[in-house]
């Protein structure tokens, strides 16, 4: 009786504890379900009308905010002042600065303001030889009065160091810094340095003033200095380590601007704004809290580079940036607590690799979808050893889990199989939603078309080109044969001398590949043998011209983890201006790199260079990149059908460095637009030594419109994707390379390419 | 007493509970899936009947990796047990002295894969060691993992790996045969190999079957080395069928897989019951 008891008092406990523990969950569950809000939110201000280029912003001693800029079309800078940001009202120099007096050299005038009304205004001018810069002062008070000073920093005669930046502080000092990033305060009278701040001697990645201090960021901590004292103060660990991460390996945003600004808060905190976002860091906190997520924001945009930023009294931010290298662009983000932390929606987009075309898409939906939060998972980073097969193999799991991606970016990825196994949607009627609105570059979204229907869309292509003399050019474009023929007959002529600029096996291989590969495909869906031998014969006879031995192999990367490598054909354009080469080709993708390919045929007119579609066989191919789809399994189709046409709209397109986008509207619109900030045709330059050791320099102009004409009439007339599956070019890299290096023989090197093909064809 | 030993049964059974819950969450549960998905298609999980074993047993792919597993097996198992039989015997034999070089055997399962893998391609890479050596001696060179040798490479690889485990058991089983039946046929003038082959062999049955069983089931385990080694696409004399489910399971082939794992099983099942079979009437 008395064990009965005991059991029933044990299990009426087992029970109240199951039940507590349920009603703890439902709890829990509740508290999930209540949405956190509040979170700062984006606008963008528009600029004054004919503001254009923004020189400098500066928040005035009483607030008020002032800007400076410069109309692009004329060249003549402005100064515009608003209370709150919103109403700009066009404002007065103290003198004139479009004058010939303040640029009396012809060089390029920067100005810079300080909060009192100072303006600093530098005339850079560069050496037409050396291309050494040198600057000009002229500081102009509030009354007007012009000062002209001399501001010299160490090294400038022995290593041609100069002033590159300047700023001042909150209390009207000036400082500049140099081109190793390191600060001086500047006598404002007698143009002498009084302070350094070097960060101790280690290499400065960005060093900036924010109010009473500057904030120096080295290699390997982030240094606050009193601005007063000198002094350092204490390192703090934990801003170190959170800038540091924010930055990674870069020092400068798009457009040559600081990777991270800072500000200092009113209550002695430091907030630093980043393309991650927004954060503050309290006077020796533990943590660094994230206030705006960048990823919701434009500060993502890799094209935009941000310049300045601020926070206003009522707590809100002002960034300032300039978008694309040419758009200046002024966002305000202020704190709405009615808005929710996070955004209610999520899409997932999965890419192997990250593509700065994918982040600006994201970017451009996010400011259009401000409910949605696109989660971009990217499969290999290259910084945890993850390989493209242990990639695919997770996604593969998760998919299978039904925790797959709602949109998929199939470069790398096998994508006949995916369509086959019913794993995509068809995006068909999207894409001719856009053909019809834009107009697209039809073999490009047909690459991948199946039975009549589109799954998976290429967004932006590149395209194998050669560029040489018009001989050579005319005469080996067509064939790889034909190319292996000029090659060596030019090497005949010219025995000792470079032919091709110097290319590593696989380098060789690599560019070959994308423009012969097409024809390599049997009717059956196998790879002709015969195709790959002459493939690795040709490439071995023009292998066989190098005059130098490689010093090291460079060890193959598969093609799909090289996006950013893919466009070569700049890199060996170079040696055709330097002489070190007769012919350069490789693979263009951007009207920015084609700006390369004209401007080598003005800056070498003697050799009359000309360019042409590096084709062979009886196709003409381009490399697809950013090859979008739909996964079928998603569960917002609406949202993911946005996603796609914001991928493949023509605003994606317009971005960066003019990538060839499969949308034909955005094409056209780039060969129309202005592609530099200041309205010059000239859009860069290089100086680079020649083979004689004579300094070359070559401007970078944007193509006249009958080469831009040239190029529309030749990407129209491509055909078929080169092969785009990992799995067949890794074995043609790796066995080629033996191959060309002589470890194996041209049959012993073909059977094992194909033994690893068929291989892979028969499962 | 009927009670009694109901009441026992009821106990054993919930000794054996838990682990039994745990075979059947983590592998016959699974299991079923997997033949469930035999019989449907990747993605779309659409019934397909045999489609999937259809497309299995006529895949090129898959022939070759099932002739070279079996391949791989049939040569690898038999010269495993004779060789660790015979360092067995030897040790056996050579009291204190053996007992501390047994442990030498053992040394290959300490070292991880990954550090193996490298001294593979050291040895076996076209200028490597091995190579090298050939060269010296005027021998002419061979590319040890783009050709049929890349098949020896393997087999060398799982011997050398699973030799001291094998070792081990045999030795475990020469312990347990008695002393004294050697002695008794020694004093009726029987030779050395009179013992070994009438005594010893006939003793180390039982063991041979556990023997064979886990060499079998370790002979899968070279894939880790073979993948390392040679990648997704080895020469074709070493393309097992590890590397076609590995594949498989990159390219989202749920359904190939699933057909394959199943016939795998069948024939699995079947090569153990044959030899359990075989092994009891030789017992018996």
């Amino acid at each position: 009786m008395k064990q009965n008891t005991k059991k029933w008092i044990v299990l009426a406990m087992a029970g109240v504890m199951a039940l507590m523990t349920l009603s703890g969950c439902s709890k829990a569950e509740k508290e999930k379900k209540e949405t956190a809000m509040g979170r700062y939110t984006e606008e963008e201000i528009k600029l004054a009308k004919g503001a254009g280029y923004l020189m400098d912003l500066q928040q005035m001693a009483d607030g008020t905010l002032r800007i400076i800029s410069m109309d692009t079309s004329s060249g003549e800078y402005q100064v515009y002042s608003s209370d709150d940001g919103e109403d700009w009202k066009q404002g007065e120099f103290p003198v004139n600065v479009n004058s010939e007096e303040l640029r009396p050299n012809g060089g390029e005038l920067y100005l810079n303001m300080a909060p009192d009304g100072e303006i600093m205004a530098r005339e850079t001018c560069y050496d037409d030889t050396t291309m050494a810069a040198s600057n000009y002062y002229h500081l102009i008070g509030t009354d007007g009065t012009v000062t002209d000073l001399t501001v010299s920093v160490p090294g400038s005669e022995k290593d041609g160091n100069e002033v590159n930046g300047v700023m001042f502080s909150d209390s009207g000092k000036l400082y500049v810094t140099d081109y190793h990033n390191v600060l001086y305060e500047v006598d404002k009278t007698t143009g002498t340095i009084v302070k350094t701040f070097d960060g101790g001697g280690g290499g400065i990645r960005v060093s900036t003033v924010t109010g009473s201090q500057c904030v120096l960021v080295t290699d390997s901590q982030v240094l606050c200095y009193d601005l007063e004292s000198g002094e350092p103060e204490k390192p703090d660990k934990v801003l170190t380590d959170q800038v540091l991460k924010s930055m990674g390996d870069k020092n400068n945003s798009y457009g040559g601007f600081p990777a991270v600004l800072f500000e200092k808060g009113r209550d002695g905190g430091l907030f630093y704004g980043c393309a991650d976002g927004v954060y503050y860091h309290a006077d020796g906190g533990s943590v660094c809290e994230q206030i705006i997520n960048g990823q919701l924001t434009s500060l993502a945009n890799p094209t935009l580079g941000i310049s300045k930023m601020f926070q206003l009294e009522d707590g809100s931010f002002l960034i300032a940036g300039l978008e694309n290298g040419e758009t200046s662009k002024l966002f305000r983000y202020t704190y709405d607590e009615k808005t929710p932390a996070v955004p209610d929606k999520e899409l997932t987009v999965y890419s192997l690799e990250d593509h700065s075309y994918l982040r600006q898409a994201i970017s451009l939906f996010q400011k259009a979808h401000p409910d949605t939060f696109v989660n971009l998972e990217v499969g290999v980073t290259g910084e945890d050893g993850v390989t493209r097969e242990d990639a695919l193999r997770t996604l593969n799991t998760n998919i299978l889990a039904g925790k797959g991606p709602d949109v998929m970016i199939m470069d790398g990825m096998p994508i006949d199989n995916y369509i086959q196994k019913d794993m995509l949607m068809d995006i068909t009627d999207i894409v001719q939603k856009i053909k019809k609105s834009d107009g697209m570059f039809e073999y490009v979204t047909d690459a991948y078309k199946t039975d009549g229907k589109l799954y998976a869309v290429p967004a932006k292509f590149y395209v194998p080109m050669i560029e040489g003399d018009g001989d050579t050019v005319m005469k080996s474009a067509g064939s790889l044969t034909d190319l292996a023929d000029r090659v060596e007959t030019l090497q005949a002529s010219n025995p000792g001398g470079n032919i091709l600029q110097s290319m590593s096996a696989e380098e060789l291989l690599k560019e070959l590949f994308y423009a012969d590969s097409a024809n390599w495909g049997q009717k059956d869906g196998s790879i002709s043998e015969d195709a790959v031998r002459d493939f690795l014969t040709q490439a071995d006879r023009i292998y066989n011209t190098r005059t130098q031995e490689e010093t090291g192999g460079s060890a193959y990367v598969s093609n799909f983890t090289t996006d950013s490598a893919r466009d070569t054909l700049t890199q060996y354009i170079m040696g055709l201006v330097t002489g070190e080469g007769k012919i350069g080709f490789g693979t263009l993708g951007a009207m920015v790199n084609f700006a390369t390919v004209t401007s080598a045929q003005e800056q070498m007119e003697q050799a009359e260079l000309e360019y042409a579609l590096l084709d062979s066989g009886n196709k003409k191919s381009f490399v697809p990149s950013v090859i979008v789809g739909i996964s079928s399994g998603t569960k917002q189709e609406d949202l993911a059908g946005s996603f796609v046409e914001t991928v493949l709209g023509s605003d994606t397109g317009t971005q960066g460095d003019y990538v060839f986008s499969a949308n034909k509207k955005a094409f056209d619109t780039v060969k129309k637009m202005q592609w530099n900030a200041n309205g010059a045709d000239e859009i860069g330059g290089i100086a680079i030594t020649s083979e004689e050791g004579v300094l070359i320099e070559f401007a970078i102009k944007k193509p006249s419109q009958k080469d831009m004409d040239r190029l529309t009439s030749l990407l129209e007339s491509l055909d078929s994707p080169c092969i785009n599956d990992a799995a067949i070019q890794d074995p043609v890299m790796e066995q080629g390379a033996s191959y060309l290096r002589g470890e194996q023989s041209l049959e012993d090197a073909v059977s094992n390419i194909m033994q690893k093909i068929n291989l892979y064809l028969d499962e | 007493m009927y009670n009694r030993k109901k009441r026992n049964t009821f106990r054993g059974l919930l000794f054996v509970l838990p682990s039994m819950a745990g075979v059947m969450v983590f592998i016959l549960v699974p299991y079923l899936d997997v033949v469930r998905r035999s019989f449907t298609g990747a993605v779309s999980k659409r019934f397909t009947g045999f489609q999937n074993y259809s497309t299995v047993l006529t895949n090129p792919a898959f022939h070759l990796a099932c002739k070279n597993t079996a391949r791989f097996a049939a040569v690898c198992i038999p010269i495993l047990i004779v060789l660790s039989l015979a360092i067995a015997v030897f040790l056996h034999r050579q009291g204190r002295w053996g007992h501390r070089l047994k442990s030498a055997y053992l040394v290959p399962m300490a070292i991880p894969a990954a550090s193996v893998v490298l001294i593979w391609r050291l040895v076996f890479d076209n200028h490597g060691l091995l190579n090298g050596l050939l060269s010296w001696l005027h021998a002419g060179t061979v590319n040890w993992m783009n050709t049929g040798a890349a098949f020896w490479v393997l087999v060398f690889s799982y011997i050398w790996k699973n030799l001291g485990y094998d070792v081990i058991l045999w030795i475990a089983g020469l312990g347990t045969i008695p002393e004294s039946i050697y002695e008794a046929a020694r004093v009726d003038g029987a030779g050395e190999w009179d013992l070994f082959f009438r005594i010893t062999l006939p003793n180390l049955f039982p063991a041979l079957y556990t023997i064979t069983v886990l060499s079998f089931l370790n002979s899968f385990k070279v894939f880790r080395e073979a993948y390392l080694v040679a990648g997704n696409y080895p020469d074709d004399s070493m393309y097992l069928l590890q590397h076609l489910y590995n594949n498989w399971f990159r390219d989202l082939s749920m359904d190939k897989m699933a057909a394959g794992a199943v016939l795998m099983t069948v024939v699995v099942s079947l090569l153990v019951l044959l030899l359990q079979k075989a092994w009891g009437r030789d017992v018996e």
